[in-house]
């Protein structure tokens, strides 16, 4: 398909982050020649500094936790300590397995990768400068996958090593004593939580008035409950003024967000900056062909096009929703579009978001303020883990599962989980959104006993007074 | 080893088709290639040819009977081989019509086959996200060739053949919650089923049909209904259902958009914006529950959208707790006859065309005195070696018009038009099964009794059942003639993708003023019908006063 050259290919994918990579080999599937320019490691933000590696590291504190409780299980571990060193190092040993998973993958789909920075030349040119050289590749469409990094606050500027951002939070040469986390989202919350468990002093402060703000007020309230019960301090409705390195730590004065209140004064060894991100959209040579940006991320139409003719942009560096599996179901997308496929839309409003702190929260669809804010009549269900046969057995307590229905016609609204193995069962509730399974659909379903997903059936039944184990 | 035969695809859109006649008996040998039946399907009457050898056992179906795709209908072994078990399989259901039982038994088989690959691909895999995306790009593809030949049927929803009010899959059932459930497990089990059912009964063989289907995966992306269920079931989303029964609208009129043409939300919504859903809401309750197919009348009081919005949250538990099952329906005032093939297409098409393609008329009339007194001449001409009809010429000078104006000899394809090169006139055609289009290719290529032969014989063949598939696909510009019936001038609507239609009238005598008196003349009434987005008002008009210079100078068609 592609003309004459080694050079000449029929998709030139920018960056090769779970939006870039799957983007090439759905588009290697679908019979184009394809080429993956990579600056860093293959898998991007998300498979080497992002969702996995963190994971890795929830993971180790999990463990850890338990090991703690062993003796409630009549377990006996004697001296559980940990190895922080040890700990970061499998880290990155998971993220560098799943990185060659992807080179496996591209080698498999006949993907060309291609170590460098990659530019924009115009008219379906794009110039690499590798460890080889340059090279100018040529392609009839072009996907801008180049993601997004940590952002700061005006004023504060990241140093890499008292001041950083999850990057280095993740592969810290040593367990700080104490750690000040600006905002309290998904990647602040999950820091929080694992350094918590490693007995850091961790000092949370976040802007708007609740923990995850973007998630259900009920779940906000119920994290705040479990954080303070592990010893998690947090300043909500409170902004960083000012931070400073005096004697070798952070010291960081917090106001009320509206400001004329006290102030505070926290030290702490690091200062973890998780206020948001900003888009990858420098020296692509966006300017020079013509592509907008605003606020540091690329401007796209519907259908991803940056308005320059067969460029396209998805993911994180286009900001809409910046999480791993919108990058992909966008990459899947565009992949499908320019392989002349007529795709089906992202569905944007059946999006599932996890955060992997203890306890895990998971939610998809609109939160119950939301919901009413938008005129919706709604129904409201919501049942705890606590009561279930599975949860007392496997010693989790905390956390509920709260549905929100559509009072008029049972469409499901929105889904909110916090608890035990929440992450994974957001599934159930995403495909009920998706496929439009409403109310009594779902109430019919029968669940597994015992399970943890039996709070989901019977928080969708409390919302018509149907629930029976409350 | 005896095997059961399902009905193949005869045509590239075809979800069932009746069989018309049994060519072979119980008990016949057969061999590769034999043809074993006729069957109709939503395009023309098919050989169904057999591609294995062996004895047909027996005939699952009978003449007349309508047969979902891939439903049983013979089983062919050695002699004296032993069928009951595969019998048991085959008419778990009883009758041709009936097949959803029959199906039940494969296709939990089937089902575990296609869970099983899912997992093994996944394995060795270093990173997961493979197999799930290669698992979305099929319904995809699918969907994207149902589309190129600008066929979806999604939407629609069938009786079987027969009238089976109850196994109809209707809104009013989604008050059921058995039903329900049962619809949501469908997608799935449906669609595997489908993938893997034609290697374990590709025994039967579509010799008619477009070689580019054999390639496709999974040929039914975009349709509603996938054929292995239950006979007139509907895909459509539980919400989909139930906004159905609130807003009135029946389920079977609504074509779906969802991925593998499932109903949903947006698409009840958007037919309930339509209108004329509403209207037979409107009847349904005048009738006052006398119709069991009828959703609202099923559950008349689901049918007042007030009482609904007063009463929230009424619908999560009729559902879990259902109501008692309408009866059948047995009026005398009416009779439901269920659509054929044939019917069901043209529904489907005309509504699309009526609906998305945004249609102008450009009349005028036509002096026809020289065009009869032309064949008058050609007739005497010919003597008794033929006729040449008024028809005939006209078709001729539609066809050499389009060569004068080829912008009128196109098509709006969405981001493009497409200019044909060609002229393949289609030919509408009155028939007791309903309207059929027979191509003339190359028309303003052949001579005036090369048309008039082949017209002949198309219609000929047409009302014996007997025209091919290819033979009416491919019209880039249509001429429908009522003349005959005495209609003076009409509209008619746009045979999609073409971009115009000619409608014409009789031929009249009229007063006609030549010069300063009044006179006899002979006129005939021509409406094109445009699409707008790719023929303009003055260009229809162009073709028009074309086609008026031509036949009323007729020696033109000999040009």
């Amino acid at each position: 398909m592609s003309e004459a050259g080694a050079d000449s290919f029929d998709l030139v994918v920018i960056g090769s982050g779970p939006g870039g990579y799957v983007a090439a080999i759905r588009a290697a599937q679908l019979g184009l020649t394809v080429a993956c320019v990579e600056r860093e490691s293959l898998g991007g933000i998300c498979l080497n500094w992002g969702c996995i590696p963190t994971k890795a590291l929830l993971r180790s504190a999990e463990v850890l936790d338990l090991t703690r409780r062993a003796r409630e299980f009549g377990v006996v571990a004697e001296n559980v300590s940990y190895d922080f060193g040890a700990m970061v190092e499998r880290s990155r040993g998971v993220a560098t397995k799943i990185s060659r998973g992807v080179a496996f993958l591209f080698k498999k789909n006949k993907i060309t990768h291609i170590a460098g920075t990659a530019r924009l030349g115009g008219a379906g040119l794009v110039h690499v400068d590798g460890e080889g050289g340059a090279r100018t590749l040529r392609a009839k469409s072009i996907i801008l996958a180049t993601g997004a990094r940590a952002r700061s606050l005006p004023g504060i500027e990241l140093d890499g090593e008292r001041v950083i951002a999850y990057r280095e939070a993740m592969t810290l040469p040593r367990r700080p004593e104490s750690m000040i986390i600006v905002g309290a989202g998904a990647i602040g919350v999950e820091f929080a939580s694992f350094y918590r468990s490693l007995d850091t002093q961790v000092t949370l402060v976040e802007f708007l008035p609740r923990l995850v703000p973007n998630e259900d007020v009920d779940v906000s309230t119920e994290l705040a409950r479990a954080f303070r019960k592990r010893g998690i301090t947090f300043h909500v409705g409170a902004k960083l003024s000012r931070a400073d390195i005096v004697d070798g730590k952070v010291k960081a004065i917090v106001e009320p967000a509206k400001g004329g209140g006290a102030l505070t004064e926290i030290v702490a060894d690091v200062l973890l900056m998780a206020v948001g991100i900003t888009g990858n959209v420098e020296n692509l040579g966006l300017e020079q062909v013509g592509i907008a940006t605003r606020r540091g991320f690329i401007q796209v139409d519907e259908q991803f096009g940056t308005g320059v003719k067969d460029v396209y942009a998805i993911g994180d560096v286009v900001g809409r929703q910046a999480l791993a599996h919108v990058a992909s179901a966008e990459g899947v997308y565009v992949a499908e579009l320019i392989a002349g496929h007529d795709p089906h839309p992202v569905p944007y409003d059946s999006v599932p978001a996890c955060t992997y702190c203890h306890p895990e929260i998971a939610s998809v669809g609109l939160t119950e303020e939301k919901a009413r804010e938008a005129g919706i009549e709604i129904k409201v269900g919501k049942f705890p883990f606590g009561p279930l046969g599975k949860t007392i057995a496997a010693g989790e307590y905390p956390g509920f599962a709260k549905f929100i229905w559509d009072a008029a016609n049972g469409a499901l609204v929105g889904a909110h989980l916090i608890g035990p193995a929440v992450t994974d069962l957001i599934a159930s509730p995403t495909l009920a959104k998706t496929t439009e399974v409403n109310a009594e659909s779902f109430i019919h379903t029968i669940h597994a006993h015992p399970t943890f997903a039996e709070a989901l059936k019977e928080a969708a039944e409390d919302a018509y007074g149907q629930a029976i184990h409350i | 080893m005896a095997q059961i035969i399902g009905l193949p695809k005869l045509s590239p859109t075809m979800e069932e088709g009746v069989l018309v006649k049994w060519v072979k008996k119980e008990g016949d040998r057969v061999s590769p290639g034999d043809l074993v039946a006729e069957v109709e399907t939503d395009k023309a009457n098919m050989d169904f040819n057999l591609e294995d050898e062996g004895v047909l056992l027996k005939l699952l179906v009978k003449e007349g009977d309508t047969v979902k795709l891939g439903a049983p209908v013979a089983i062919l072994g050695d002699e004296g081989e032993d069928i009951s078990a595969l019998l048991k399989e085959a008419q778990g259901g009883g009758g041709g019509t009936a097949k959803g039982k029959a199906e039940a038994k494969p296709e939990p088989k089937a089902e575990a086959r296609a869970g099983g690959k899912a997992p093994a691909k996944a394995e060795g895999k270093p990173a997961e996200s493979k197999a799930p995306a290669k698992a979305e790009g099929k319904p995809a593809e699918g969907k994207v060739s149902a589309k190129a030949e600008g066929k979806s049927s999604a939407g629609k929803a069938s009786a079987g053949g027969k009238a089976e009010p109850a196994e109809d899959a209707e809104p009013a059932e989604g008050a059921d919650a058995d039903e329900d459930a049962d619809a949501d497990a469908a997608p799935a089990s449906e669609e595997s089923a489908e993938a893997d059912k034609p290697p374990a009964r590709r025994s039967a063989t579509a010799p008619s049909a477009p070689a580019r289907d054999d390639s496709r995966p999974k040929n039914g992306g975009g349709r509603a209904r996938v054929v292995a269920g239950k006979p007139g079931r509907l895909l459509a989303s539980p919400l989909a259902k139930s906004l159905a029964i609130e807003l009135g609208v029946d389920l079977r009129q609504v074509k779906g958009s969802g991925p593998g043409g499932r109903i949903v939300e947006r698409d009840v919504r958007g037919a309930a914006e339509g209108g004329a859903p509403e209207d037979e809401h409107d009847e349904a309750e005048a009738e006052a529950g006398s119709s069991g197919q009828d959703a609202d009348a099923a559950a008349p009081e689901e049918a007042e959208p007030e009482a609904r919005g007063q009463e929230s949250g009424r619908t999560a538990l009729a559902v879990v707790r259902p109501g008692p099952v309408a009866l059948p329906d047995l009026s005398d005032e009416f009779e439901d006859r269920p659509l054929s093939p044939t019917r069901r297409t043209i529904a489907q098409r005309l509504t699309q065309a009526k609906r998305d393609m945004p249609h102008f008329r450009v009349t005028g009339a036509i002096d026809a005195g020289p065009l009869m007194d032309f064949r008058l001449r050609l007739n005497q001409l010919l003597g008794d070696r033929g006729k040449v009809s008024v028809n005939d010429l006209l078709l001729k000078g539609a066809a050499l018009a389009l060569r004068r104006v080829p912008e009128c000899n196109a098509a709006f394809m969405g981001e493009t038009i497409r200019y044909y090169s060609r002229v393949h006139l289609g030919v509408a055609v009155a028939l007791e099964q309903g309207l059929l289009t027979p191509v003339i290719r190359n028309a303003d290529l052949k001579g005036i009794g090369v048309i008039g032969a082949e017209v002949r014989d198309l219609v000929d063949r047409a009302k014996r059942r007997q025209i091919k598939a290819h033979e009416i696909q491919g019209a880039t510009f249509t001429v429908s003639n009522l003349g005959m019936f005495g209609v003076d001038q009409f509209d008619a609507i746009l045979n999609p993708p073409a971009a115009c239609i000619l409608a014409i009238g009789r031929i009249q005598k009229l007063p006609v003023v030549e010069g300063e008196r009044i006179a006899i003349g002979e006129r005939i009434n021509l409406t094109l019908s445009c699409d707008h987005r790719a023929v303009d008002g003055a260009l229809g008009a162009r073709y028009l006063d074309e086609l008026r210079d031509i036949l009323e100078r007729p020696e033109s068609l000999a040009l």
